[in-house]
């Protein structure tokens, strides 16, 4: 029989192949597609409009919001009391200007008088003190950063003063906190009808696709030169930076570190990366073995190369760390002339078996299953294992794991996000009482510094205390910091005039100009 | 010459393998899965870096390979963002793709035509039973039930070192044969239900030769060539499994050299900076994919022809 005999199983494997291949080639023909398409909306930036991606805002309520792009909706519509700048110092927003008591527990804060709700009607010290109570009255977090506020009511003139029960140096960085808009006294409907004094108004919100807001041209600090600012939508950050590219964004400040070393070789953009005191770190708990044994700490230190670490898990954005949450972001409190001890894998080798490891550590490697995390952990394994320390990296979704896993974990990375002053992390994790103390840390001349930095007016007193701090952590601390990260932002060429915030949501567009 | 039974095997092999090679597309098919299997097997002495999270290279190097002159260059297929010599992980990579691959594949086909024989000849309740249960399993789609079944063992909590612990690590492997058993059993029983009707069979019967023997001497051998191409079949579709939940974060773990991790550690904003990275896994994949399809498609031509 010369005739072939088909069994049906062949025809459906070759269909199946031909419609993957189908499927394979509609994708790539539509990704070049996608990629050249958007060219054409360039155009669009003609009329004085800036558009800025973000990632969809889930609420707009100011106790709950806390992603960037909820911060950057609340700080173009509202105004904070105070704010803060690139180098973390207080600038003067609603508050034009404050002063202290000699004793330092009561602050005057000056509100400005020439300030206005979109309404019209002038912001009083009243919507100041209104806002706090409604603060109090739902105990946000804005309420429990002013709980060591003895008491807060208007004084003479239009002045705000709040006196405290015992000094604290860094008692105003509180006002600046993201959550902290002033509303207007007896606002309803917060989060979803903006009466607010800030740069712009709002013109309409399309749930899920964008914010479209108008310059404010009564602002107090000068009407915006851009007409109509735009936040646009995204589900997921590639598709943000897509936008860009293809032109139908001018701006983004969330992307990943490859993606903006893309951004930073094209002419059609100006990029800026400013180094935060965010940071990533690897830590190990103190308080059980193998972590109590301060040789295996310094193993892990030893063991390890920062900057190879930041020049290929960070791609050289951002700083390299010196096993401290204190970076140079911090500027004067930044232990600069640390001498970190160069990686010796045979030394670090060595103490293990001093500390009753003659052959190694074979441990697990907790690491959150995103961003750079994943890669930091294969970086971490790699170095470690010369010294004889064997990792298993264990990914964790996220969700679950920052609920309660990743303080009982005897390894794990951890990312700490930026913040302003020193004095947070050390009483959010270093304090042997810190409620995230991670590494379950306890070393009382740590505990005693952190206090005194905490309560001291004495600038000098403070900075030597953050540095002893830093150099404890350093010698002999549980945690190995590789890197600061570096805070984004990529704009159109023709965009100028934004400066960048560490955080990025609360970047002011007012100063924003198109050309 | 009479020809002796052993002979005899070695004359219908050579005449498959002739029948396989005698399409170039099989040939050529054939010939890539061996020489994968040759990496798979010798994959450490033949990568220039044998330990695959060698990270002492400078990172972000583009590919060295010369195809036109033939030359490899320092890093062939570059190096990725943590300064890991791409082509010595492709290398490795085979061999985690083949042993998972194929050792589920043989589970599978083990299994499966056991209990497909078994079921097929004893018929009757056991038949009924089993068969809904292997209907119930092909309706639900395979990427579906492994995914939920690595979600739910991998976030078992295990001693370290403990057999528990070892399975979780194989979970793939128990996947494999999870998914696959059934197709191989289904096959396996139409197979029987033909031959179990046969003179041979009914003679053995009245023999009163013992199930196990009438299944294993007088069904399974009219049935291999059957089994023989649902095992090349299954294993092309193992290792676009193991491929796939690598790829998406379910299969091996990193820094394994898994090319479906591989894949997945390297797209978004890294494909920009290091497309390297990404394309040579997948192509590994893809040209592994279609070789061992085209193999099998060769197999069934023979094993047709040879009935």
């Amino acid at each position: 029989m010369k005739k072939q005999i088909k069994a049906p199983a062949s025809d459906l494997s070759r269909r199946d192949f031909l419609q993957v291949f189908a499927a394979g080639a509609a994708t790539a023909v539509g990704t070049i597609a996608l990629k050249i398409a958007p060219l054409a909306n360039m155009a669009g930036a003609q009329d004085n409009t800036l558009r800025i991606a973000w990632l969809t805002p889930a609420t707009l309520d100011p106790r709950s919001a806390s992603g960037d792009s909820e911060i950057a909706i609340l700080n173009a519509l509202y105004d904070y009391l105070i704010e803060t700048d690139a180098a973390a110092n207080l600038v003067p927003r609603l508050a034009s200007s404050w002063d202290l008591s000699d004793d330092g527990l009561t602050y005057t804060l000056h509100i400005r008088e020439d300030a206005t709700w979109h309404d019209g009607s002038p912001v009083t010290v009243d919507d100041v003190l209104w806002t706090i109570q409604w603060h109090r009255d739902s105990e946000s977090t804005v309420a429990s950063l002013l709980t060591s506020a003895a008491s807060i009511d208007a004084g003479e003139g239009n002045t705000v003063v709040i006196t405290l029960g015992e000094s604290n140096p860094d008692f105003l960085y509180n006002l600046t906190d993201n959550k902290f808009v002033i509303l207007k006294s007896g606002a309803e409907n917060i989060g979803e009808v903006f009466n607010g004094s800030g740069p712009f108004t709002l013109e309409e919100m399309i749930p899920g696709d964008r914010a479209i807001l108008s310059a404010n041209a009564d602002y107090w600090g000068g009407a915006p030169a851009i007409e109509r600012l735009e936040f646009i939508f995204f589900d997921d950050q590639q598709a943000g930076i897509a936008a860009v590219q293809g032109g139908t964004a001018d701006g983004i400040m969330r992307l990943d570190n490859s993606s903006f070393l893309g951004f930073s070789a094209d002419v059609n953009f100006n990029t800026t990366d400013i180094p935060t005191s965010g940071h990533h770190l690897a830590r190990l708990r103190a308080d059980r073995a193998p972590g109590d044994d301060v040789r295996v700490r310094q193993a892990f230190k030893l063991a390890t190369d920062r900057d190879a670490i930041w020049e290929r898990v960070q791609l050289g954005f951002g700083a390299v760390g010196k096993d401290s949450p204190i970076g140079p972001a911090f500027g004067q409190y930044f232990l600069a002339e640390a001498e970190v001890p160069p990686r010796d894998p045979a030394a670090a080798a060595a103490l293990l078996a001093e500390a009753g490891y003659p052959d190694g550590l074979d441990m697990t490697l907790h690491v959150p299953n995103s961003g750079t995390w994943p890669d930091l952990a294969i970086a971490f394994a790699a170095q470690w294992e010369e010294a004889g320390i064997r990792v298993e990296i264990q990914l964790e979704d996220e969700n679950s794991y920052w609920v309660e896993d990743w303080m009982e974990v005897d390894l794990g990375i951890t990312g700490w996000g930026a913040r302003p002053i020193p004095q947070l992390y050390l009483d959010l994790a270093y304090h042997s009482e810190a409620p995230w103390n991670e590494s379950h840390y306890s070393d009382a001349r740590v505990d005693e510094l952190i206090e005194l930095a905490r309560a001291s007016l004495d600038q000098a007193e403070r900075t030597a205390a953050y540095k002893e701090i830093q150099q404890i952590l350093l010698d002999s601390g549980p945690i190995v910091v590789p890197y600061f990260f570096a805070q984004f932002m990529v704009l159109a060429s023709h965009v100028s005039g934004v400066a960048l915030h560490p955080f990025a949501g609360r970047t002011n567009f007012g100063g924003a100009s198109l050309g | 010459m009479n020809p002796t039974p052993f002979s005899r095997q070695i004359v219908a092999l050579r005449r498959f393998a002739s029948i396989l090679l005698r399409h170039p597309q099989s040939a050529l098919g054939t010939a890539l899965v061996f020489f994968f299997l040759f990496l798979a097997v010798f994959g450490a002495q033949l990568a220039p870096y044998p330990n695959p999270n060698d990270q002492s290279h400078a990172p972000r190097l583009s590919p060295t390979i010369d195809i036109g002159a033939l030359q490899l260059g320092e890093h062939p297929f570059g190096t990725d963002r943590l300064g890991r010599d791409v082509y010595s992980r492709v290398i490795l990579g085979a061999s985690s793709i083949f042993r998972i691959a194929g050792l589920g594949t043989v589970i599978s086909v083990l299994v499966g035509s056991a209990v497909g024989l078994y079921m097929g000849y004893r018929g009757g309740w056991f038949d009924e039973l089993l068969g809904r249960v292997i209907d119930a399993l092909l309706a639900i789609p395979a990427l579906l039930l492994a995914l939920v079944l690595v979600g739910i063992i991998r976030n078992l909590d295990f001693e370290i070192g403990s057999w528990q612990a070892e399975l979780a690590d194989n979970v793939v492997l128990l996947v494999i044969a999870v998914l696959y058993v059934p197709v191989v059993a289904r096959v396996a029983r139409s197979s029987a239900l033909d031959i179990k009707t046969r003179e041979f069979v009914e003679a053995a019967e009245i023999r009163g030769e013992p199930t196990y023997y009438i299944i294993y001497r007088e069904i399974l051998p009219s049935v291999i060539p059957a089994l023989v191409v649902e095992a090349s079949l299954r294993f092309s579709y193992a290792i676009f499994l193991v491929a796939s939940l690598g790829f998406l974060g379910f299969g091996a773990r990193p820094p394994s050299p898994d090319w479906g991790l591989m894949v997945n550690e390297n797209r978004g904003g890294f494909y920009q900076l290091t497309p390297w990275a990404l394309d040579f896994p997948a192509l590994a994949i893809a040209i592994l994919v279609i070789a061992v399809n085209l193999m099998s498609d060769g197999i069934r031509r023979a094993v047709q022809k040879g009935n």
